[in-house]
């Protein structure tokens, strides 16, 4: 059956209708994009927005199901005196001359009609995104800088600055105005700065784009420079993560790795060794505060580093925000924006009586729940019959008291993007394996380095590398990275 | 951080305007230059700016500045206003998406210290930037017998060196003449106008929006 486009009218629909919506619209499988963006580009095939022959939600979007100024204007004149929620049909029937009624508008009032914004690729609806001039030649380059395109002087600077963590100096800029393959010596800085402290380092640019997805505390923090209530220690999520992103490894790793690593520093710099123990001993190696107490064979990445479990399960049974973390912080869905909803039919079923059945509750419920059950057998602080941080079939009989008899009946398989998954171990592969990864992990590099999610007119050379990454990459961030700095995006001043 | 001399701030803040407006010449307001595309100009880091800073002056960076004697200013101090991330005991994990008020503040701070330092450790032995300056000899002067005036060349001299060692490129004439009016503006208001010069040419030049963005 197909949904309802109660998205574009958002205006008209209740919260539950908007719910509803987002569940059916916004429920974005890994390789799959609601049509929307699609019949879209059918009308404006040649709109630089349109590159790799779709544009994203954000054309009328801020966060779905809100609407943008643009968007607003275009559910207006979306056939208007027509009954709310639309059907599939009928939007899709009605968008083309929708989109042509407001071509003559100015959504965002910047002087600009949405025509032209949509061709020149900028933003309809950002007054600070307007046109690019068109009439920009290379003979008007001003002193070395050519800003119609991309510029290798440019782009050297930016690297130098970006991953080396320093300005060239003048010997340094002028040695690569006068090398011959200024390609050449672009990436063979690239790669001398890929191994810089400053981007690999403790506390480097690598280090520090994990901050949200650890979330670091360090109040209960054990190991180096401990807090006052040491429960996990974090140093082992961020040198895991770096040890992932770098020495060109399949980054999926994250996800779906067993084993551990250490960052050493040195005066050399920071040293990551990996290294694999059972809980015992590393227990009795590093201390019962801080040793990795899942089996190596339940193990899926950071997901199931103490840490993680620590700061996210906690004392819970159903540990629903340990997946919605995993979920926004590795693949970009945020369950509480209505991000990533995938409902599946019968859930949720509400084993530990939390009243999620609730139809305002059920809308992500039923995504959320069974996008939840894998982690169930991970103990977090405590709570469960299962070892602290560790890994037990039998876990969930500790909170028959707490949540009643059935929280036993919760089961270990669930379900991710729609896909029924065994375990946790099945999760992360289904997760490291999808587009929705590769796109959350470029864009983690785009705005490190860009500082801006991709613009309009970028979408193209933005999709390019998520392709890249997994394919023509193999999963290396760093071969990522040579083809980022290659884009117009980030060379062109 | 020290600073001595109230009217140098004055002087700082017009050579500053003018600085800011001309410091580039990659962007002159050439009626015929192209718009840029992009027009995505980003603020160096703090750390960035700061490790530029310490290697054109020659300083080590963790003598660069600090507040109170005790606190670096970049890694600690203005940590947060300048661009840096605390996640662990203030939970900021990114950076700040819009530059605080406080920024100019902390940068001018930051360059202030830097560069006074800078001059008093070429005043006290090898010089390194501000040699020319110091090095030139005394004009006769009446009133300040011991006020150094030194040529227009050897500021020039400096001018160029700091131009080099801050922004990694040579100087134009439009910013040679800009740092050299920073000097005749000092001359009838400050007691030490050689140092004084000193230390604000310098700043001009290190908180040029060239040198603090990219």
């Amino acid at each position: 059956m197909s949904p309802p486009f109660r998205v574009v009218l958002a205006g008209t629909t209740g919260v539950l209708g908007v719910a509803a919506l987002a569940l059916s619209v916004f429920g974005v499988p890994s390789e799959a994009q609601p049509p929307a963006p699609t019949a879209f580009c059918g009308v404006y095939p040649d709109a630089p927005v349109c590159e790799g022959g779709e544009t994203d939600c954000t054309v009328c979007h801020t966060t779905p199901p809100s609407l943008n100024s643009y968007g607003v204007d275009l559910a207006a004149a979306l056939v208007p005196g027509t009954e709310r929620p639309l059907h599939e049909d009928i939007f899709l029937e009605g968008l083309a001359p929708a989109l042509q009624a407001i071509e003559g508008l100015d959504s965002d009032g910047d002087g600009f009609y949405n025509i032209e914004e949509i061709e020149g690729g900028s933003s309809p609806s950002d007054a600070q995104s307007v046109p690019t001039p068109q009439d920009c030649s290379d003979d008007n380059a001003t002193d070395g800088y050519n800003v119609c395109g991309y510029d290798y002087d440019f782009a050297f600077k930016k690297v130098m600055i970006d991953f080396c963590g320093r300005s060239p100096n003048r010997m340094e800029r002028e040695a690569f105005s006068d090398a011959g393959n200024k390609s050449g010596a672009l990436h063979d800085q690239l790669d001398a700065c890929l191994d810089t402290e400053y981007w690999r380092g403790f506390d480097g640019k690598v280090w520090n784009l994990a901050n949200r997805k650890i979330g670091p505390q360090q109040a209960v923090k054990s190991g180096r420079d401990a807090g006052e209530i040491p429960l996990a220690d974090y140093d082992d999520d961020y040198a895991y993560f770096v040890w992932t992103q770098t020495d060109g490894r399949d980054v999926r790793l994250v996800l779906t790795g067993t084993t551990f690593v250490e960052a050493v520093r040195t005066a050399e710099g920071t040293v990551y060794e990996e290294w694999d123990r059972s809980p015992d001993e590393d227990g009795d190696l590093r201390g019962y505060d801080r040793n990795q107490a899942v089996i190596p064979e339940r193990r899926a990445g950071m997901l199931t580093h103490r840490w993680f479990l620590m700061s996210n399960t906690m004392f819970t049974s159903i540990p629903r925000t340990t997946a919605a973390q995993a979920y926004r912080a590795y693949l970009g869905y945020d369950i509480s924006k209505l991000e990533g909803l995938f409902p599946i039919e019968g859930e949720p079923h509400d084993y530990d009586l939390k009243g999620v059945q609730v139809p305002a509750c059920a809308s992500c419920h039923s995504t959320l729940d069974p996008l939840t059950y894998p982690f169930s057998r991970y103990e977090g602080i405590g709570g469960g019959n299962a070892p602290d941080y560790g890994y037990s079939t039998n876990r969930l009989h500790g909170f028959r008291d707490v949540d009643g008899p059935g929280i036993i009946d919760t089961p270990e398989q669930g379900y991710i993007f729609g896909e029924p998954v065994a375990d946790l171990i099945e999760w992360a592969e289904v997760a490291a394996n999808s587009e929705s990864f590769r796109r959350a992990t470029v864009l983690d590099y785009w705005k490190l380095l860009l500082r801006e999610a991709p613009r309009a007119n970028e979408r193209g050379e933005f999709n390019d590398l998520v392709a890249g990454l997994g394919s023509d990459n193999g999963w290396s961030i760093e071969a990522m990275l040579h083809d980022l700095i290659d884009t117009e995006a980030y060379g062109a001043p | 951080m020290r600073l001595d001399s109230p009217l140098l701030r004055a002087c700082l803040v017009a050579g500053l305007f003018v600085a800011c407006n001309k410091d580039d010449p990659k962007s002159t307001s050439t009626p015929a230059a192209d718009v840029s595309r992009k027009a995505r100009v980003l603020p160096k880091s703090g750390e960035v700016w700061g490790r530029d800073l310490a290697l054109g002056l020659s300083l080590s960076e963790h003598e660069l500045c600090r507040e109170l004697d005790s606190l670096d200013c970049i890694s600690e101090a203005h940590r947060i206003t300048l661009g840096g991330v605390e996640p662990a005991r203030l939970g900021i994990d990114e950076p700040l998406e819009t530059t605080p008020v406080s920024a100019p503040i902390a940068a001018d701070r930051v360059a202030l210290s830097a560069c006074s330092l800078r001059y008093e450790k070429d005043l006290s032995g090898t010089a390194v930037v501000f040699g020319p300056v110091l090095d030139a000899p005394a004009a006769a002067n009446p009133d300040r017998p011991f006020a150094p005036d030194p040529s227009v060349e050897a500021r020039a001299a400096v001018s160029e060196s700091l131009v080099e060692r801050l922004l990694a490129r040579a100087p134009n004439a439009e910013e040679l003449a800009a740092l050299e009016a920073l000097h005749s503006d000092l001359q009838d208001v400050s007691s030490d106008p050689t140092r004084d010069w000193c230390i604000g040419a310098c700043m001009v030049v290190a908180t040029s929006t060239e040198a603090l963005f990219y």
